[in-house]
């Protein structure tokens, strides 16, 4: 028999799936910031954020909302191999797969990207854009000024990232750059509140209080993948107990203690 | 799935060192509220087992005066902590000297004037003090001549009433306030020209030594060597006197005539101390 506890544990699965998503009022602004800027004849747009900061299913929850309507592409992993990168492009811009022992010619793509420039709008949102060789990069841009591709860029804010973005020929073909923060207790609350409320744990998502989205928050610091993390192990605990030793837990109380446990498994507490 | 036992531990671990530094600082709280609450208490308790010595002494003594023989007997020297004692010439009344055990008290004569079986003791006294000083006419005394004054022997025989010394005792701090500091050394030296107390003498003696007059010390000691030879006290100030004022060859001559007569260990360890040059 599953404890009551399982499904909540699953909540707090980190995906990025479109399902997962939850509209906060910090990530309704984002996307719509977002959205305007497909709309508008830029290049590049960088979406850049620290890890967990909701980049990923940011993308995704665009490309889900525009793929019937636009010419949209989401290349959720990056590839690191040159080859495939443009076999994946290629296939994009002309919608035909090349054969496998075939190399795609760049200038020729390129040159086939201006053709179609005023006749299609592609967009092309890249994922962990930092894993893309400086090389990769400089050929994106290439393909970017034919301004029949629009690439929508997401990496992640490190000082390495920063480096790159600050390279004056990269930079000047940038023209939108959406920053992604960590949430705010509020957030947190809405975002923790909002997940249980969409699989209907009324219960639990009432037994977690201000004052435990508050403990929460401070070992998290407000980094919703942490949360996701952090929420997992708490009901992971809480299902343990429910099925092996139910006296250690009340089923009409959130527990600090199993909050404390879990960030001591997290690493969050250092004994 | 964790090792939940093994992550409860690890939980228990942290709360303890999580509550420690409260303790700590609570138990700190405590002792300092219980520090400003019974800081009376405290102080009171330190001062019972550490008394401060604040050099303020005084001799509470026992005076009779009968005509012809003075008795005086210091009965303790106690220490007075942040006391003084005032000495007034009528009667004896002790205050506020709870400090002074049990076994000191004895000794301290009771000051109500009227008290018959105090009279009766101070006749015994008084008695016996005339008996030595019969004894000590015909013992030998010291050969050396003093100028300045003689003692009136007419006065010690003249009749006069018993008096008592009165010692009022009281704070140090109100002492300074009215700028009641006293010369005990005066008062007993009016005290001596009226009874010509061989006790008087020997405690000026002793006092003005104490004060580094030795010049004075040495008559007063003289004095009351002339009232009582066989105050051993007056013959060793007399020496002590003297070679303090660099008279060594008279000191150590007085010291060994006397304890040609008499055996005294103080007096030989000072005569001692004065061969080898250690006083």
């Amino acid at each position: 028999m599953d404890s009551r506890y399982y499904p909540a544990k699953n909540v707090f699965i980190d995906s990025i799936e479109i399902d997962d998503y939850i509209a906060l009022e910090s990530s309704i602004v984002s996307y719509k910031q977002l959205q305007h800027s497909i709309e508008k004849p830029l290049k590049m747009i960088l979406v850049f954020g620290r890890p967990g900061t909701g980049k990923s299913i940011l993308l995704n929850y665009l490309y889900e909302n525009f793929k019937y309507q636009k010419d949209i592409h989401y290349f959720a992993t990056p590839t690191t191999n040159e080859k495939e990168f443009f076999h994946k492009i290629f296939k994009v811009i002309t919608k035909k797969d090349l054969p496998s022992n075939t190399q795609v010619n760049f200038s020729t793509l390129v040159d086939y990207c201006r053709d179609i420039q005023g006749k299609r709008e592609i967009i092309v949102l890249l994922d962990e854009a930092q894993m893309y060789s400086s090389e990769m990069m400089e050929r994106i841009r290439l393909l970017a000024d034919s301004r029949s591709i629009k690439f929508v860029i997401a990496l992640h804010k490190t000082d390495k990232e920063e480096d790159i973005i600050a390279k004056e020929h990269f930079q000047s073909r940038i023209w939108e750059v959406i920053e992604l923060k960590n949430g705010t207790i509020d957030d947190i609350q809405n975002y923790v509140h909002k997940k249980l409320l969409k699989k209907n744990l009324f219960e639990i998502a009432n037994n977690i209080k201000s004052y435990h989205i508050g403990l929460i928050y401070k070992f998290t610091k407000g980094n919703y993948r942490e949360t996701n993390k952090m929420l997992f192990t708490i009901f992971e605990i809480y299902e343990y107990y429910d099925l092996n030793d139910k006296n250690k837990i009340d089923i009409n109380k959130f527990s600090k203690k199993i909050i404390e446990m879990s960030a001591i498994k997290l690493g969050f507490i250092n004994v | 799935m964790y090792d939940i036992d093994l992550l409860e531990k690890e939980w228990r671990r942290y709360k303890i060192k999580q509550t420690l530094p409260w303790i700590g600082f609570i138990f700190i709280l405590f002792l300092l509220l219980l520090y400003i609450l019974n800081r009376n208490l405290i102080f009171s308790q330190i001062e019972k087992f550490f008394p401060k010595d604040k050099n303020i002494s005084a001799k509470i003594v026992k005076v009779d005066a009968t005509p012809s023989v003075i008795v005086k007997e210091i009965i303790q020297e106690i220490k007075v902590p942040e006391k003084c004692i005032e000495v007034n010439k009528t009667e004896i009344i002790v205050k506020e000297i709870t400090e002074v055990e049990e076994k000191v008290i004895p000794k301290i004569v009771p000051a109500v004037v009227n008290d018959t079986l105090y009279n009766e003791e101070i006749d015994k006294e008084i008695a016996e003090e005339e008996s030595i000083k019969e004894e000590n006419n015909s013992k030998p005394k010291m050969n050396i001549e003093f100028s300045e004054e003689e003692v009136d022997k007419k006065e010690i025989d003249k009749p006069h009433r018993r008096k008592y010394l009165n010692i009022i005792v009281t704070d140090k701090d109100s002492l300074d306030d009215n700028n009641k500091i006293f010369d005990t050394l005066s008062i007993v030296e009016d005290r001596y020209n009226k009874n010509n107390n061989y006790r008087d003498a020997l405690y000026l003696a002793d006092g003005y030594y104490e004060k580094g007059d030795y010049a004075i010390s040495q008559k007063w000691a003289l004095l009351s060597n002339s009232l009582n030879s066989n105050s051993e006290d007056s013959w060793l100030l007399f020496a002590k006197s003297k070679a303090k004022l660099g008279d060594y060859k008279v000191a150590e001559d007085i010291l060994e005539a006397y304890l040609k007569e008499n055996s005294s260990k103080k007096a030989e360890e000072l005569l001692k101390k004065m061969q080898l040059g250690k006083f």
